[in-house]
């Protein structure tokens, strides 16, 4: 009777260090994503701890966002902020955004939303970023403080600002004034070509160019080799040679991120036939062959 | 006089001046993709056409990375004033896909009527990024799924167990 009490004893002594060692601080959030399929939250929390008061912690999530050409995009998100004093000791007109990237700050504003538990809160926050912000990583930052402790507490977590490659050229065509052949400094009688950046590309601009094809006799051909395009006027006839299909980038050239509306964001290409090379006499153009690129 | 100048600017009138587009992509030369060995993933491309007044056309053509990005087609066109045509882009790594990393390239070029001078311009964006690789994490392979398995069938044994004792107990509790 003793030996079996002695073996119930050590049964139970065995299954409770087996309940041990399977019941972990993630266990439950284990069991809840095997049953549901969701993960976790994976919010992180900061807090400080001061004498006299707790502090507020805050949620702030992971987010990415597309820039729209040529527009302001407001990047719209719940942050949570906790208070184990209770959510009365929250100051909500204290709760701020914004999102840093080391060069540039764009501020926000938060709004409650209402409580989620006795001790939570959830804010509704909007930033306004433009269409030539950087896509370097940004630091998404929300604060708040309490009544009680005071001390303003903020927590971070990374925000992508995706790459938009956008522009709008003008005009859409090149012209030459009539030339000879064996002719040198042959300009574009109709340059720049003038590139608005209407994205958030900090670059290098690209041109393919393709042979110009003999109105008349589509057998000859103005070979693309024959075109250089530089961004500055006076040098475009030494500068960058093109190659005929291929996306050649034009040295010195930049796309120059920035606000169009206050004179940023602009790149202006030149081009020249540096020497006319040894062929027939007539229009020769890119109607046949297909038309130039300007690239990013 | 005037008979000789309005046919003009009515030509005029029928062309373009400008050619305006733009590509949004979530990964680019300073944001890898990253995948696994046998992973397939859809990202989107994001054709915006914003800023001008006309719907554009573009054609779109893998230059690098064919073995593992396809295109549903290739051609995409944009309604003035949207930013919202997507072009998806499934990347596909093979189990045995022997590279570290690879280059994906995709280039978006606007289909350009020929606007009558020697030298039509078009725009155009390049998409670049390198795919880096690597074999399943645990986490990625359902390790900690696998993990939290082993934990609940181990915590259903042990609540078996106590059943058990439970129900010997009572059961020689009833015979005294």
């Amino acid at each position: 009777m003793k030996s079996k009490r002695g073996l119930y004893f050590a049964i139970l002594i065995f299954s409770v260090l087996i309940l041990s060692s399977v019941v972990s601080a993630s266990f439950w959030d284990s069991i809840q994503k095997v049953f549901t399929g969701k993960a976790s939250s994976q919010s992180q929390n900061v807090s400080v701890t001061v004498a006299g008061g707790n502090p507020v912690t805050i949620e702030v999530p992971t987010l990415s966002a597309f820039p729209i050409e040529d527009n302001l995009v407001a990047i719209v998100f719940t942050a949570n902020v906790s208070d184990v004093d209770g959510i009365n000791d929250i100051n909500d007109s204290s709760v701020a955004s914004k999102l840093t990237n080391g060069a540039t700050t764009r501020n926000g504003v938060c709004s409650l939303i209402g409580s989620i538990s006795s001790t939570a809160k959830s804010y509704s926050c909007s930033i306004d970023l433009w269409y030539f912000d950087s896509s370097t990583p940004w630091a998404l930052n929300v604060s708040a403080k309490d009544f009680g402790n005071g001390t303003l507490i903020s927590n971070t977590s990374v925000f992508t600002y995706n790459q938009l490659k956008a522009m709008v050229i003008s005009p859409l065509t090149l012209t030459w004034p009539t030339v000879v052949t064996g002719a040198v400094i042959q300009q574009s009688n109709n340059d720049p070509t003038i590139i608005n950046n209407t994205g958030n590309y900090n670059g290098v601009i690209s041109v393919t160019a393709r042979d110009l094809i003999g109105e008349t006799n589509p057998l000859e051909i103005l070979p693309t080799n024959s075109f250089r395009a530089g961004p500055t006027l006076g040098t475009e006839c030494t500068a960058t040679a093109l190659v005929n299909d291929t996306m050649v980038s034009i040295t010195g050239s930049n796309s120059n991120p920035g606000n169009l509306s206050a004179g940023g964001g602009q790149a202006n290409l030149y081009y020249c036939i540096p020497s006319v090379p040894l062929i027939s006499s007539q229009v020769y153009s890119t109607t046949a062959g297909g038309s130039w690129a300007v690239q990013y | 006089m005037k008979k000789t100048i309005l046919p003009v600017l009515i030509v005029l009138s029928l062309f373009s001046f400008i050619s305006s587009a733009g590509i949004a992509s979530p990964y680019w030369e300073n944001n890898p993709l990253n995948m696994n060995y046998g992973e397939t993933k859809t990202i989107e491309l994001n054709l915006q056409n914003m800023v001008g007044d006309e719907d554009i056309t573009v054609k779109v053509i893998i230059k690098q990375g064919e073995d593992i990005a396809t295109l549903d087609k290739d051609t995409y066109t944009a309604a003035a004033g949207t930013s919202d045509t997507l072009i998806p882009l499934t990347i596909k790594i093979p189990e045995n896909y022997g590279k570290p990393s690879q280059t994906v390239e995709i280039e978006t070029k606007t289909v350009t009527q020929d606007q009558g001078g020697m030298v039509t311009l078009g725009t155009g964006w390049t998409t670049k990024f390198d795919v880096l690789l690597s074999e399943k994490s645990d986490s990625a392979s359902g390790g900690e799924s696998g993990s939290s398995t082993a934990k609940i069938i181990a915590l259903v044994i042990a609540i078996i167990v106590l059943i058990l004792i439970i129900f010997f107990v009572m059961k020689r509790k009833r015979k005294a």
